[in-house]
């Protein structure tokens, strides 16, 4: 527990923030992605609650709608003109679901998503990801937090730990059906001290124009990213065309809200 | 939350990291391979160059490094003050004998060869082609990323379902399990810098690969960095 109550910030260009009503939060937003897209570059916080979560998928999508669950921006795509923030970490989380049973041929539809036991062979565990998908994203996808258009974080996502999450035992897990379970894994250490916080952090002024981007540039598998390694539910581990992954992605750090 | 306004060089330099990001490392891509391979040399290569060591050779993507310019050096707009290096390890491909460890999904590395890599592979972070400024394995230098795994005992797909496997990361997943350097390492805009993989032995003995199947280790150098300005 910190003893000090800081009151400014003076930033590395000789700006001085001073940090009246300003709080401790986190802004996030979310995307959903099928295995298997391969879409070379993703935006996130460029939408509000009430807009459609964007979604990536090799077949055609319907997405969801957003809710306070997706995200907590006010004005997407920038900060508001009462808003201002000091960014010191991105924190990616991710969760796996399974879509519904038509997913592989015609309309992806996000709004199926799910981890109930009876969605389907191979979700055991979900929402906890499978440590064989996380180590897809690891190698293909890279994170990048662009601010004015100038690219102020990048590198790849496994490079910015979530710092916190499932801290669990070796279960050895069998799935329902009686097979093997997966192999359950997390974005890091889920712990704080895990966590890649930034020495200078990055200011986005009010009104100012920020995203955050996951790029996939990568040569394998023909750019498709296929991170849908689970337990087909009996005796076999396979490749799972319904296996989707939300991604919430938070910029954390000093946060300054809007006055009501 | 302390803010840092300017940083002292050992040789007296103040330098004031306005501009600077601590979030953007400088990264490159090498390639191991099984069998003897002469020095790959990271940072040799920029962004659509050529990745050292990969089979065709392949063309390197944003995913293999971020470095700009024509390669072993750093351009004439950033400056770099390493305060790590980080290395990343991911296995592309199968094995080569299938009887010796049950083989891990991609880009998983089984835990021998893992052991194996850090055993024979040495890493010569140089500047300015004056001298080496590490020597040392690469074990030495944790990744300090990746996944914190939960094995429940699970059968995996490189097997056929056949068996499970232990897989293994190049240290620890936490930046507090990088090394940190204590004197930090200084890069001028301009200056030439490489990262060089050696395998003391020649090759990596008894690294389980196939053919055409590939080792990538992406090199992560960490600290301050002045980027480029739009």
């Amino acid at each position: 527990m910190a003893l000090n109550t800081i009151t400014q910030v003076k930033l590395l260009n000789g700006k001085v923030v001073d940090l009246v009503d300003w709080s401790d939060q986190p802004l996030f937003s979310s995307v959903d992605l099928q295995t298997g897209f391969t879409t070379q570059e993703i935006s996130l916080f460029q939408y509000v609650v009430g807009d459609a979560v964007p979604g990536f998928s090799p077949n055609v999508v319907t997405t969801r709608t957003a809710s306070d669950n997706d995200t907590n921006i006010a004005t997407p795509g920038a900060m508001a003109s009462t808003e201002e923030m000091l960014v010191y970490a991105l924190k990616p989380e991710c969760y796996f679901y399974l879509t519904d049973a038509q997913a592989p041929t015609g309309t992806v539809d996000f709004n199926t998503r799910t981890y109930l036991p009876d969605a389907g062979p191979g979700n055991n565990g979900f929402p906890i990801p499978t440590a064989e998908g996380l180590a897809v994203f690891a190698q293909q996808l890279i994170l990048q937090l662009e601010i004015s258009q100038k690219v102020f974080a990048q590198a790849s996502v496994a490079y910015f730990n979530t710092g916190y999450g499932v801290f669990s035992a070796n279960g050895g897990s069998n799935s329902a059906a009686g097979g093997f379970g997966n192999s359950y894994g997390n974005a890091g250490l889920p712990s704080q001290e895990a966590v890649r916080s930034f020495v200078i952090p990055h200011h986005i002024g009010g009104q100012e124009k920020y995203r955050v981007m996951l790029i996939n540039p990568s040569d394998i598998n023909d750019g498709a990213v296929s991170f849908g390694i689970v337990n087909s539910g009996e005796s076999s581990i396979v490749l799972n065309e319904l296996v989707v992954a939300t991604f919430r992605i938070l910029m954390d750090g000093l946060y300054k809200r809007p006055v009501a | 939350m302390a803010q840092l306004i300017s940083v002292k060089l050992p040789d007296g330099r103040v330098l004031e990291p306005s501009d600077w990001t601590t979030s953007e490392p400088l990264y490159s891509t090498v390639e191991v391979g099984a069998g003897s391979f002469p020095v790959l040399t990271a940072f040799s290569y920029s962004y659509g160059g050529t990745v050292p060591g990969s089979v065709g050779p392949r063309e390197a993507l944003l995913s293999d490094t971020n470095l700009q310019g024509e390669g072993n050096r750093l351009p004439e707009n950033e400056e770099l003050l390493v305060y790590n290096l980080s290395i990343e390890v991911f296995k592309n491909g199968v094995e080569g004998d299938t009887t010796a460890w049950p083989d891990a999904e991609n880009p998983d590395v089984p835990l021998p060869d893992m052991l194996r890599l850090q055993r024979d592979l040495l890493v010569y972070f140089k500047i300015a082609y004056v001298k080496s400024y590490t020597h040392s394995p690469l074990s030495y230098w944790p990744a300090g990323t990746g996944v914190n795994w939960i094995n429940s005992g699970s059968i995996s797909r490189a097997t056929n379902g056949v068996s499970g496997t232990a897989v293994a990361n190049n240290g620890g997943t936490s930046p507090a399990d990088m090394r940190t350097l204590a004197t930090p390492l200084y890069v001028a805009g301009g200056e030439s810098l490489t990262v060089d993989i050696e395998a003391g032995p020649g090759q990596v003995n008894g690294l389980n690969l196939a053919a055409n199947a590939r080792m990538r280790l992406r090199i992560l150098l960490d600290g301050y960095r002045r980027r480029p300005v739009a």
